[in-house]
């Protein structure tokens, strides 16, 4: 019996520090919001029949190599749905910054996550994973099961892509400011 | 092998735009769910029940959340693995009093709080747990709430939820007030109570937002939802 409020304690400490990141992880990723919630859920549902295989400290990377199957699984069942369409941030409804500021940062937002969504999901996985969720590379290599020397290449590769296609946008973003 | 640079320590106009990724996030009501969904999964795993992967249903974008509940409760079926049974969270009966205003006011719930959370990157893993799984249920017995009563009382909170989106802070507040007659101290009552105070603020009580959301950050200070507590405590004039 302790040990099972023990469990549920810990699996509810998970959901509460890390929910939210696992639900931006999977957006970035190229998961529309309705179908990150419940991606999102997932994860931790997977993580709560899991919790005995979960090391302490490597809560985190658990989740995120968990997130990454759950939506590797999802689109490619949705292969041919452009997820580019269903750009629909949700910014914080009740903050200090002015509506001007709100609808700059919804642009952004919106221009991240296009620009995302242009790479390859191989290399736009490796961005992710090292560019906003600030992974170290053998990190990466470990949770995508890539040799280091592949992951890289690609993550080479994303970041040149990457930073072509938002030079595009650079003058256009300044213009906003 | 050396570390390749982060592009974001390179171009701070890249920096700002990823940067502005974190705007994004879940909606209230969805960690919510989420925890709900979690504590009735692991409960149904106890009574070998089979349950459906969420994302089965939500691939049509159908409601999610009605199926679920439909359904009732089951197993992950797409993953491989087996569910460690998690004992049905019981519940105990909240104590706290009411604003003795004419707005409805949440009981707090005493020592319990949901295991859901609207946003909380930040926190640390070391982070004492103050969630407890208890909660009361509206009829104070220790079992879990009925699914039908589940429903309901998550309409309630998406209404609110929905109101206080369109702006409609007087029918929010009127929602909230059904739910606290019939769901007081419910699964959702902390959700509700930060809905409640950003309500207020909406439309124009500050100082109640304000006493409201004192009142729940003391009660309450680890809660997952203390954060936007503060923030739109911050907010108010």
């Amino acid at each position: 019996m302790k040990d099972e409020a023990e469990e549920r304690a810990r699996l509810e400490r998970l959901v509460a520090t890390h929910f939210s990141s696992i639900w931006r992880f999977l957006r970035r990723l190229g998961l529309p919001s309705a179908l990150a919630d419940d991606a999102a859920q997932d994860v931790f549902l997977i993580a709560s029949r899991r919790a005995s295989e979960i090391r302490t400290g490597s809560e985190y990377a658990f989740l995120v190599g968990t997130a990454l199957r759950v939506a590797r699984g999802l689109r490619r069942k949705r292969e041919r749905e452009p997820v580019s369409d269903e750009v629909d941030v949700v910014v914080e409804d009740f903050d200090a910054t002015s509506p001007e500021q709100m609808l700059d940062d919804q642009k952004m937002c919106a221009l991240a996550y296009r620009l995302l969504e242009e790479l390859d999901e191989d290399l736009r996985q490796l961005f992710v994973l090292y560019e906003i969720e600030g992974l170290t590379m053998p990190e990466i290599a470990q949770l995508t099961g890539l040799p280091l020397g592949t992951a890289n290449s690609r993550l080479r590769r994303a970041r040149q892509t990457f930073r072509l296609r938002f030079e595009r946008h650079r003058k256009r973003l300044g213009g906003t400011r | 092998m050396r570390n390749i640079p982060r592009l974001r320590d390179e171009d701070s106009d890249i920096a700002k735009l990823l940067s502005s990724l974190d705007t994004d996030k879940p909606a209230v009501d969805v960690s919510a769910r989420a925890s709900s969904r979690l504590r009735e999964a692991t409960s149904t795993s106890h009574a070998n029940e089979r349950p459906v992967s969420l994302t089965m249903n939500l691939l049509g974008y159908a409601s999610p959340w009605i199926v679920v509940g439909l359904l009732g409760v089951t197993l992950l079926t797409g993953y491989g693995t087996s569910a460690a049974p998690v004992a049905t969270p019981s519940f105990t009966s909240p104590s706290a009093p009411s604003l003795p205003e004419h707005a409805p006011v949440l009981a707090p719930p005493p020592a319990a709080t949901t295991i859901s959370v609207e946003d909380l990157p930040a926190a640390s893993e070391s982070r004492p747990s103050s969630i407890a799984a208890k909660r009361p249920s509206p009829s104070g017995s220790t079992s879990a709430p009925s699914k039908s009563s589940f429903r309901e009382e998550l309409a309630l909170v998406e209404a609110a939820r929905t109101h206080l989106d369109n702006g409609d802070g007087a029918s929010c507040l009127s929602v909230i007030g059904r739910y606290e007659r019939q769901f007081r101290g419910g699964v959702f009552a902390q959700e509700m109570e930060l809905i409640q105070i950003e309500a207020l603020a909406r439309v124009g009580e500050p100082e109640r937002a304000r006493s409201l959301a004192q009142r729940f950050l003391a009660s309450q200070p680890d809660s997952p939802y203390a954060e936007r507590a503060r923030l739109v405590l911050q907010k108010l004039p």
